[in-house]
């Protein structure tokens, strides 16, 4: 998926309704096409985008497979700042290793 | 709100050395990412690294200005996140010292998603609400 996928993901109105049913708790594809009233095919296709835009998680149960929010896909500015700083500043390590190498 | 993330490092290497290491594709996968970048304004590139849930693993950018061993920005945009990265050089004593300012972050979109989760958004599902979030993340 590009990048802004998030965005594009949560721009479509069923999976908004998704995500908000989902607040709630885990549920299998089946139940959430029931509650929404539309058919399993376009409820699943839906879901595909909100997983692989990693706002929604998928765990198996017995024999069926349930969706949930994935908590990681709401991280925070706050969140994503620490985050990165932690990066850059492992990645400026490794920087003075490879020019003090040369 | 913090919107940036601001480093200083200092070498005690010329700063060409240190420009060298930024704009060298080559050297600068070394100790960053892999990439494809070019240094010409206006150039698009990518960095590649591991996917993870809500990012492909490619961050995309474009050159947005260059001065020769003193400065260069470039966009950073991947997994929603659509950030600017500004590298400056200063000499100091007889080596140098490298900022890194990367901005941007408040317009980061997931913040918007966190309120609106948080907001109760039964009215966003109108879509007008929503509608009107979007613009102002632009």
């Amino acid at each position: 998926m590009k990048n802004g996928d998030i965005w594009r993901a949560l721009a479509e109105p069923l999976r908004r309704q998704l995500l908000e049913i989902l607040r709630a708790g885990a549920q299998p594809a089946g139940q959430l096409a029931l509650t929404t009233g539309h058919s399993q095919p376009l409820v699943s296709q839906h879901l595909r985008v909100l997983l692989e835009a990693g706002l929604v998680r998928v765990s198996p149960q017995g024999r069926s497979r349930l969706y949930g929010l994935n908590e990681e896909g709401f991280r925070t500015v706050a969140e994503w700042l620490a985050q990165y700083e932690v990066f850059w500043s492992e990645r400026l390590d490794r920087l003075a290793e490879v020019v003090e190498q040369r | 709100m913090k919107d940036s993330i601001v480093l200083e490092r200092e070498f005690n290497l010329p700063p060409e050395k240190i420009w060298h290491a930024l704009t060298d594709a080559e050297t600068l996968g070394r100790w960053l990412m892999p990439n494809t970048f070019r240094l010409e304004v206006g150039a698009e590139f990518t960095f590649s690294t591991k996917p993870a849930p809500g990012f492909d693993g490619v961050v995309r950018c474009k050159v947005l200005q260059i001065n020769p061993q003193r400065s260069l920005s470039y966009t950073w945009q991947g997994g929603g996140l659509d950030t600017v990265v500004e590298w400056t050089l200063e000499p100091k004593n007889s080596g140098t010292l490298l900022k890194l300012r990367h901005r941007g972050f408040r317009g980061f979109k997931a913040s918007l998603i966190r309120r609106i989760l948080e907001s109760g958004w039964k009215s966003m599902l109108s879509g007008e609400a929503f509608e009107r979030l979007a613009r102002e993340a632009k």
